[in-house]
């Protein structure tokens, strides 16, 4: 089973990776100047107090679903690159995202599923952006990313769209908001109308 | 000149010319497989033809390979991001070029239209797609699956495609798809596992032995890679581009052979002229000497052309050795002329004696069987005719006008001397033919190596790289395959499924790793028709997905895609081969389902399969109508070595015939005995040194030890009959060392062939010439009526 499940994710990790930003209407120059430093604190606060084991809350939002289906776990970062989120219930899973590997392990002795990962791999706009956000790296988020912020400082919002191609599944947006240093809400909206609202609370 | 002399160079122009139009209106070949031996059942014939131009033959492979340069290992992220849009941009030039069929870099984007041919006939090609599975039992089953796969990170796989795939049906054929199409994750195109090398994998539309239309291919593939890579950044070291796969190595055997030959010719020419300028000093008889040569290699290849309409290239290249056994009549003639006067009826017997030793030896070649070599033997017989002739009728008048050079004679004076001396070698030389017959005779089991890729011309390099490169991309092994016949395409493909069957079974058991059958992708219509009646009707699968997703978290009506999909099944017709038109899944269909007149055969291609000798008898333990197993390699080792004890046959039959006719000619049973011991002696000393060189031999081996009795037997001949006069005695030893000199060096020349056919004749006549001589002059030299005076 492990190479079929390779095979579907590599194929809808290439789709996720057609994800297209439209073209977007860029700030005003003036603005962007302060913008671009009020980015660049909020990332850098964010960065500073790495997530570690920070409960999460999960709903998935769906047309599939009569209720949206709920996920609890915990998320924790490990700088420079490794991601780990913990899914107790309803199922118990460990997604564990570094540099190389995106790992799933079921855990119950079950094999873990192993795919290779690169820098520069399809999946990496969900990833690359989360990891730019933990690492407080705002130039590589704006590569990846066409980036709005607004709000205060004490209570922030980004909206993020996929730059690129126009896609046909995958992202539309990333709408991710915290207080200060800590970030609070990782809401993404596919493009198959599916909404992923993560909230994360402090420990 | 006399009036006989005039109508006979008139005669000879006449021959050239008509030689000459015969030529250029024969067309030259270059596949190997036109050398090999006739099919011989139906079976064989579709192994030849895969061999000829099968799928194996058309496929491509393209590398843009990082060197390493500064920095080893893995390279930078920069370099990979630049590799990656190198083998995005040449994919895409590629794929628009008419000159391949489909080109993959393992691009999933480019795979959407494979994906959708697929996803859109599901249920058609799913085996999941049974009455079980869409009861209401097996949906209730399904969707709790579904459920649980969606809560769980793995839900983003299957997310896509849950609301029109609840059984999720195209995971079953996506996994069997991805062997045909393997997908390279993390960069999303193919890359070695060190990450130095993109790969990109394509099938040529121009076929194996297409070898002009390839190589204009070849030139394409390169061409673009260059033009890519001109986007390079400097400073991070360009790629280099490599290239593999059967469509290159056609290419690079074919060349070799052109450009190998022409300038091992002019060698082996300057070689020997060098020679005989430096022992003759006459660069008249140089000149004269051309002339049997020169119609002799014409007349040769006009016999080819006329025989069989072309010409192979190996043949051509093989015209090189004419050199050396044309020229020999034309030295003998000369070297042996008693002042002015031209050599006398007793010479001439002998000559047309030696001719028609090495013509049996040569029909030996013809009589063999195997195509190539036909011509070869054809080739050589004529040549070898038309040499004689010009020597016997030509040159004589032209010698006449010249005083016989008194140098040579006095220059080689210590011949008779180091003759004389030679009968010390007589105890060693025997000793070692004896020990090296012996040890031949006792290892012949493991001496013969019937293994056509010993004709191969790439470097081992090449050949490692090339198997890299392939199993990196997942090309299947194409080495051993099941073939299916059927009348119709119907009735193969229904026996392919029947086969299937048994294949499921060695699966099962661990003896066979597994297959890929085209009915994967393309069932039957009996198959597909059974698949749409085990679909349930419209309102029935609706009142059931009502029901399995009651108490769930699922809405229903979210899937009314499976329900519009499942009734567009079961109501549609099924999918023939046009389904894939246009896809690389239609490409690899295409070349594995084989249309002849007489019916169609299906190839399932084998993985992980047991040595044939072990897999042939549980296959046919099944008994399952119109199924042969192919093993490209082993029946080729087969056929070759069935080849090879008829040319063994051959050989011997020759030989003896040879022997024959020196008994019934000179009528000097001692003298023909004294000769039998020295060729045979001359052939365990000319193997022993093949096997210490090379510790096995091969059919080319074989067959050129035909050549080496034919000119050997001249030598010995020679030797045998010499003339009690010293000086003609002296000449006509001189003789024989020139012609077995001129021999030597032509062929040796061959050797360096890098041609491997080329190459073992070479070696083997070079060694054999050597050998022949040193046997003859050690045991010629008792019946010096000096000594035994």
């Amino acid at each position: 089973m492990t190479r079929l499940y390779i095979f579907v994710l590599m194929a809808v990790l290439g789709l996720l990776a057609c994800a297209l930003p439209p073209a977007h209407a860029q700030s005003q120059p003036a603005a962007q100047a302060s913008n671009d430093e009020r980015l660049r604190r909020i990332l850098l606060a964010v960065a500073a107090r790495p997530l570690d084991a920070a409960p999460f809350l999960e709903r998935r939002i769906s047309p599939l679903y009569a209720s949206p289906l709920e996920l609890r776990g915990t998320l924790s970062f490990k700088p420079p690159g490794t991601i780990e989120k913990r899914t107790t219930s309803p199922i118990r899973e460990v997604l564990t995202i570094t540099a190389e590997t995106l790992t799933i392990d079921p855990g119950a002795g079950a094999a873990p599923t192993v795919v290779r990962m690169d820098a520069q791999g399809q999946l990496s706009a969900y990833v690359l952006g989360l990891r730019a956000i933990l690492n407080g790296d705002d130039k590589l988020l704006r590569q990846v990313f066409d980036v709005q912020l607004s709000g205060s400082f004490d209570a922030w919002r980004l909206q993020l769209l996929p730059r690129g191609a126009q896609p046909r599944r995958g992202i539309r947006k990333i709408e991710v908001s915290g207080t200060g240093a800590q970030l609070r809400q990782i809401d993404t909206t596919e493009l198959n109308g599916d909404q992923i609202e993560m909230a994360i609370s402090a420990r | 000149m006399s009036l006989r002399d005039r109508f006979l160079w008139l005669l000879w122009a006449l021959s050239v010319a008509l030689c000459s139009w015969q030529v250029s209106r024969s067309s030259v070949v270059t596949d190997v497989s036109s050398f090999l031996p006739g099919p011989a059942n139906p079976t064989q014939q579709l192994m030849l033809g895969q061999l000829r131009d099968g799928l194996s033959t058309r496929i491509l492979l393209v590398g843009l390979r990082l060197e390493p340069g500064a920095q080893q290992g893995r390279p930078t992220p920069e370099q990979t991001r630049h590799l990656v849009d190198a083998s995005q941009a040449l994919r895409e030039r590629l794929a628009a070029e008419p000159a391949f069929a489909w080109v993959s870099n393992g691009n999933m984007d480019a795979l959407e239209p494979e994906r959708e041919r697929l996803f859109a006939a599901r249920y058609l090609l799913a085996n999941g797609t049974t009455q079980q599975q869409f009861s209401q039992e097996g949906l209730n089953r399904a969707f709790a699956q579904l459920e649980a796969t969606l809560a769980s990170a793995r839900g983003a796989m299957v997310r896509p495609i849950a609301t029109a795939d609840p059984t999720l049906a195209a995971l079953e054929l996506l996994e069997k798809a991805s062997r045909q199409v393997v997908p390279q994750g993390e960069t999303g195109v193919w890359l070695t596992d060190d990450g130095r090398v993109a790969l990109l994998l394509m099938e040529t539309r121009a076929r194996g032995h297409e070898i002009d239309r390839l190589r204009e291919t070849l030139q394409l593939a390169r061409g673009h890679a260059a033009q890519v890579l001109q986007a390079w950044p400097g400073g991070i070291g360009t790629p280099v581009v490599d290239l593999a796969g059967a469509a290159y190595f056609n290419v690079m055997a074919h060349d070799a052979i052109g450009t190998d030959a022409h300038q091992l010719a002019l060698l082996a020419l300057l070689l020997v002229a060098a020679l005989l300028l430096w022992a003759l000093r006459s660069p008249r008889f140089l000149i004269l000497a051309i002339v049997p040569v020169a119609t002799g290699a014409l007349a040769g290849f006009a016999a080819v052309g006329w025989t069989y309409g072309t010409i192979h290239r190996i043949t051509l290249a093989f015209g090189v050795t004419l050199i050396g056994e044309a020229v020999d009549y034309a030295i003998y003639s000369f070297v042996q002329r008693d002042g002015a006067q031209a050599p006398g009826r007793a010479f001439w017997r002998t000559i047309y004696l030696a001719a028609l030793t090495s013509l049996i030896g040569f029909a030996a070649m013809y009589f063999s069987g195997f195509a190539g070599l036909q011509q070869l033997g054809l080739f050589s017989m004529a040549g070898l005719v038309a040499a004689v002739l010009c020597t016997r009728w030509l040159l004589p008048g032209l010698y006449a006008h010249q005083a016989a050079a008194a140098g040579p004679s006095r220059r080689f004076a210590w011949l008779p001397v180091l003759s004389r001396r030679m009968r010390i070698g007589r105890w060693p030389v025997a000793l070692a033919a004896l020990v090296f017959a012996v040890l031949l005779v006792q290892g012949q089991d493991t001496l013969w190596l019937d293994r056509l890729d010993a004709l191969s011309a790439s470097s081992p390099e090449e050949d490692q790289r090339d198997l890299r490169y392939r199993t990196q991309a997942g090309v299947p092994e194409l080495r051993t395959m099941v073939a299916v016949r059927g009348a119709s395409l119907q009735e193969a493909l229904q026996r392919t499924e029947a086969s299937t069957q048994v294949l499921d079974r060695l699966v099962r058991e661990g003896t066979l790793g597994g297959y890929d059958s085209p009915t994967d992708l393309l069932p039957s219509a009996a198959v597909q028709q059974a698949r749409q009646a085990a679909l349930p009707a419209a309102d029935v699968l609706r009142a059931r997905v009502l029901e399995a997703t009651r108490g769930s978290r699922f809405q229903a009506q979210a899937f009314e895609p499976f329900l519009a999909d499942v009734a567009a099944t079961r109501d549609g017709a099924p999918i023939g081969l046009a389904h894939y038109a246009g896809t690389v899944l239609g490409a690899w269909l295409q070349a594995q389902i084989v249309q002849s007149p007489d019916g169609v055969t299906v190839l399932v291609l084998l993985r992980g399969a047991p040595p044939s000798e072990r897999l042939r008898p549980l296959l046919q333990a099944a008994a399952l109508p119109g199924l042969s197993l192919i093993d490209l390699q082993g029946d080729v080792q087969q056929l070759v070595a069935d080849y090879r004890q008829r040319a063994m046959q051959a050989a011997l039959l020759g030989t003896g015939a040879i022997f024959l006719v020196l008994l019934l000619q000179l009528r000097r049973p001692r003298a023909v005995a004294s000769m039998v011991a020295t060729i045979t002696a001359t052939l365990a000393l000319t193997c022993g040194v093949l096997w210490l060189l090379h510790g096995q031999l091969t059919v080319f081996h074989l067959v050129s030890l035909l050549l080496v009795v034919g000119v050997v037997s001249n030598y010995t001949l020679f030797f045998s009959t010499l003339p009690g006069e010293p000086g003609a005695r002296q000449r006509a030893s001189l003789s024989v060392l020139l012609a077995a000199s001129s021999t030597f060096f032509a062929f040796a020349t061959l050797a360096f062939s890098s041609t491997p056919v080329l190459g073992m004749i070479g070696q083997t006549v070079a060694i054999g010439a050597a050998a022949g001589l040193l046997v003859s002059m050690v045991f010629s030299a008792d019946d010096d009526p000096a000594t035994s005076a």
